[in-house]
């Protein structure tokens, strides 16, 4: 629980014909993190990775890039997920797809027909996209049949003739101005230019001869002009036509709506399915690439890793009855200088707080965990901090809803629900102890005075800076006690003295010479003597050991300390600002008797601010106090994760054991 | 009802300790705001993470407010009931005023430490705890200030409407109030630090702890304004009682 889970080094030797299933049996167990043989040299022995059948990878691939053009569709057509809200409201839990139980044929072959099946949903989407098409172009010429449509000439006059040539279109009427110059420069005997303005933009049509030919179409090219074109087989006049795309349009937007339900429906149908599919397929090639990690002679095939010291028995039973004791397996204490992987170790009530460890760093193989200090001093910093029992009460709540709604289905999510819920817990107590429920609100309005009360911050600061103080203390000398052990540990004990026993001189001889100094108490002399002494050794150690930068290290100790008095200063922001908010409440409502509800909605509103921006205040300030004041004393972290060679399942759901 | 000289003084200082903190902590909502617009005007989906951040260097405000408040109630303020108040309380409230007020211009260090986390995290979501801890580093001025001007105004007694400090105890407080206000100033090398730590963590997450170390050292000289504004307390003889 104090240190990350006892790691072994792992060596194991197979038969060849056990591979498929013993990487299978591995997979499916994820107890073993594979290391790269060809890294490790053994006596200088080298093993090239068993061949694996290309082709076997590569019908793999096809098949998946087959799935994921499929999902690309459906995902657009899925329906929405649940939002957090409506996730709390109303919890789900999530239905998974059994895993595949079937050999890695009948996968590919389940597949195949999966993805044949699924050809009309590729079909029917190809189908609309040609139907927006349609529905799009009918769209515009409907809008330019509208601007036409109370000209009575027949459009066929706008398609090539063998004499002459004809354009129409349109210019915004800010650029009226450019027309004119444009007809003026242009505009003789063979060309004919008709305009009419329309609201804000000028209708035109130009004629010519086809010699002058070119000139029109410079027109159509000119940004400010925009040419109307019509297919060739469209006859009549433009409101005759109109009528009939009117007709067409209504038509392309009745399939388009038809093709989106389909495809919704394929999305209800298939998504699942397919995301299911996809998932197995991912665990079949991850199962052929990490054969590149292993090594191989003649007959036999080789694997190195780590495994959980807790797990080894199981694992060596697994690979006896997979390989009917065709296989040797070698285990040894892993070597703490090697790089070696990370779990944690801590009861599962614990775990949760292990995300507040890894936010800083993981802690390396042989450096002590700090979690288990971190969660009680997490919680008790952080209930001082906010230190209103009302606000708990909030806090406590949304951590349970959030823990029973998307908690159950997304272990992040569970987590963080969790620490709220027990942060929660935690300022109920000590804000009942600090008499804190939304501020003074209690006795303010309703005339009851909190009980259980200890310390009031408003009303004893510096009681409430003297206890934050002596946590400090507390704190910051766990600190130093873990370091202590940890360099006994490594046997480093000419630093343990250097960097944490010194701080058992100086801190007691400081404290004697401060009661000296500000004259709190009578002490003899022969004591004030001692701790002079100390405390010249203390400096001179700290000065010695680390040149000039001892003196930062004394001034660091002093602010690492004074430090902790912002729990002093968080816990009167929370009550100051709460007392403001139901002052400011009580002087809206005492205006006039209809104020009374703005008071009671600004009082809601302003404690839900308060809440909001002290809960973030004291998460911050308690994570900075463990970040910085305790974790400088004694961890440094920068562990690698533990990651097993373990199928991670999101749409489906296996429980091998069972199956077996 | 007479409104004596140190009901006026208490109201500049009430004035002193939220207008200073709120200008504080108005340009560091600004500078960790902009940082913030930039990475939602490329990654919407960053808005909650990039709110978080605006958020932090808001407390300052806070802690002037609340010192405000506090003058406030103290001088009967809040139950329109200011009255013929000392003056040497006026002073006191001045000089309380000034602690918390100046101390809050620790926020500008503190937006642009949390303006380089917005930009981090945005780029390495597991940034985040990080840089909200680097950002929170520049807020120690600030609790310094808050509370100096609380030991200020609770061993003078006026917390407790007790208004009998002396004239000359409360001028010294001004000067303690000085002290602890402009060594908060140091929070702004601090935010720059904090904001190349975070580059620097970003960027090799082991450079945390020796980041962390250069981002204290600016935290020294904070040190020496809070020792001399004890020590002024201390030399008034407000411990003593």
């Amino acid at each position: 629980m104090f240190y990350p889970a006892r790691m072994s080094n792992v060596f194991i030797g197979i038969h060849q014909r056990w591979l498929g299933e013993l990487t299978t049996a591995l997979h499916q167990h994820g107890e073993l993190e594979v290391m790269d043989l060809r890294t490790v040299s053994r006596k200088e022995i080298s093993f090239p990775p068993p061949g694996v059948a290309r082709e076997k990878i590569d019908s793999i691939i096809n098949l998946q890039f087959k799935i994921d053009r499929v999902l690309e569709i459906l995902q657009i057509y899925k329906p929405d997920e649940p939002g957090l809200l409506s996730s709390i409201i109303k919890p789900e839990e999530r239905e998974y797809i059994p895993a595949y139980r079937g050999s890695h044929d009948d996968l590919l072959s389940e597949a195949e027909k999966k993805i044949q099946e699924s050809e009309i949903i590729l079909d029917t989407y190809e189908e609309l996209k040609m139907v927006r098409d349609l529905s799009r172009t009918c769209e515009g010429h409907i809008l330019d049949l509208e601007r036409l449509k109370e000209i009575k000439i027949d459009l066929a006059f706008l398609n090539p003739a063998p004499f002459t040539f004809c354009i129409a279109g349109y210019v915004p009427v800010k650029f009226a101005k450019l027309l004119e110059e444009w007809s003026v420069d242009n505009q003789n005997d063979e060309i004919l230019i008709f305009s009419e303005n329309r609201n804000d933009e000028i209708l035109v049509f130009c004629i010519s001869t086809i010699e002058y030919a070119a000139i029109l179409t410079e027109l159509s090219h000119i940004t400010w002009f925009t040419r109307i074109v019509f297919p060739d087989t469209f006859f009549g006049t433009a409101e005759e036509i109109l009528e009939k795309q009117q007709g067409y349009f209504k038509e392309f937007l009745a399939k388009e709506d038809e093709l989106t339900k389909k495809l919704q429906e394929f999305s209800l149908s298939y998504c699942t399915t397919l995301q299911a599919l996809r998932e197995e397929l991912s665990f079949r090639r991850e199962r052929f690439d990490i054969s590149r990690k292993f090594g191989s002679s003649r007959n036999a095939v080789y694997m190195r890793g780590y495994v959980r010291q807790k797990d080894e028995k199981t694992l060596k039973a697994l690979l006896r009855s997979i390989t009917q004791d065709e296989c040797f397996i070698q285990t040894e204490p892993a070597d703490p200088q090697d790089n070696v992987p990370v779990r944690y170790d801590n009861p599962s009530w614990l775990k949760p707080f292990e995300l507040l460890t890894t936010t800083f760093s993981r802690p390396r193989y042989n450096e002590i965990d700090p979690t288990p200090f971190f969660a009680p001093a997490y919680l008790l910093f952080f209930g001082l901090m906010l230190g209103d029992a009302g606000y708990g009460i909030i806090i406590a709540l949304a951590g349970w809803l959030l823990y029973r709604g998307p908690g159950k289905n997304d272990p992040s999510f569970r987590d963080m629900s969790y620490i709220l819920l027990c942060s929660g817990i935690a300022d109920i107590i000590l804000g009942t102890l600090q008499g804190g429920w939304f501020g003074d609100m209690l006795p303010r309005f309703f005339n009851i005075q909190p009980p259980f009360v200890l310390i009031e911050p408003l009303n004893s600061p510096i009681l409430l800076f003297q206890v934050a103080l002596i946590i400090g203390t507390v704190h910051i000398n766990l600190g130093i006690i873990l370091g202590l052990i940890e360099n006994i540990r490594a046997r480093m004990f000419k630093m343990a003295f250097q960097e944490q026993g010194i701080w058992f001189i100086l801190q007691p001889a400081a404290a004697v010479l401060l009661v000296q100094f500000f004259g709190w108490m009578a002490l003899p002399s022969h004591v004030t003597t001692m701790a002079t002494a100390g405390a010249i050794i203390g400096v001179a150690v700290l000065f010695i050991s680390k040149g000039p930068m001892g003196f930062f290290s004394l001034t660091g100790f002093l602010g690492d300390w004074l430090s902790y008095v912002r729990i002093l200063a968080l816990a009167l922001a929370t009550g100051g600002i709460a007392m403001t908010i139901n002052i400011l409440s009580e002087m809206i409502a005492s205006v006039h008797p209809f104020m009374i509800i703005p008071a009671i909605i600004f009082c809601i509103a302003g404690q839900l601010f308060n809440l909001a921006i002290q809960t973030l205040g004291s998460v911050i300030h308690a994570l900075r106090l463990h970040y910085i004041e305790f974790f400088g004393r004694f961890y440094s972290g920068g562990g690698r994760e533990f990651v097993p060679f373990r199928e991670n399942r999101v749409y489906t759901h296996a429980n091998w054991e069972e199956m077996l | 009802m007479t409104i004596g000289t140190g009901a006026v003084l208490m109201a500049i200082g009430a004035g002193i300790a939220v207008g200073g903190a709120a200008i504080g902590s108005g340009i560091g909502v600004g500078i960790v705001g902009s940082a913030a617009s930039g990475v939602i005007s490329e990654r919407s989906e960053k808005f909650g993470m990039a709110l978080v951040f605006t958020a932090i260097p808001q407390t300052q405000a806070i802690y002037g407010l609340l010192i405000a408040i506090l003058i406030l109630q103290a001088g009967g303020f809040l139950g329109g009931t200011a009255g013929d108040i000392p003056t040497p309380v006026g002073i006191v409230a001045i000089g309380a005023g000034l602690a918390v007020g100046l101390a809050g211009f620790s926020a500008i260090g503190q937006g642009i430490a949390a303006a380089s986390g917005v930009a981090n995290t945005a780029e390495k979501p597991e940034m985040f705890g990080k840089g909200v801890v680097f950002s929170a580093v520049c807020e120690t001025q600030a609790i310094y200030g808050l509370l100096i001007a609380v030991l200020m105004l609770a061993l003078t007694g006026i917390l407790s409407s007790d208004f009998s400090v002396e004239m000359p105890v409360a001028i010294g407080l001004v000067g303690a109030g000085l002290a602890v206000g402009l060594a908060g100033f140091s929070a702004i090398g601090q935010g720059i630090t904090c904001s190349s730590g975070i580059a620097a963590t970003a960027r090799n997450p082991g450079a945390i702890g020796r980041s962390l170390v250069f981002a204290a050292m600016s935290e020294t000289f904070a040190i020496f304004g809070l020792l001399v504004a004890i020590l002024i307390l201390f030399g008034l003889g407000l411990f003593s009682g």
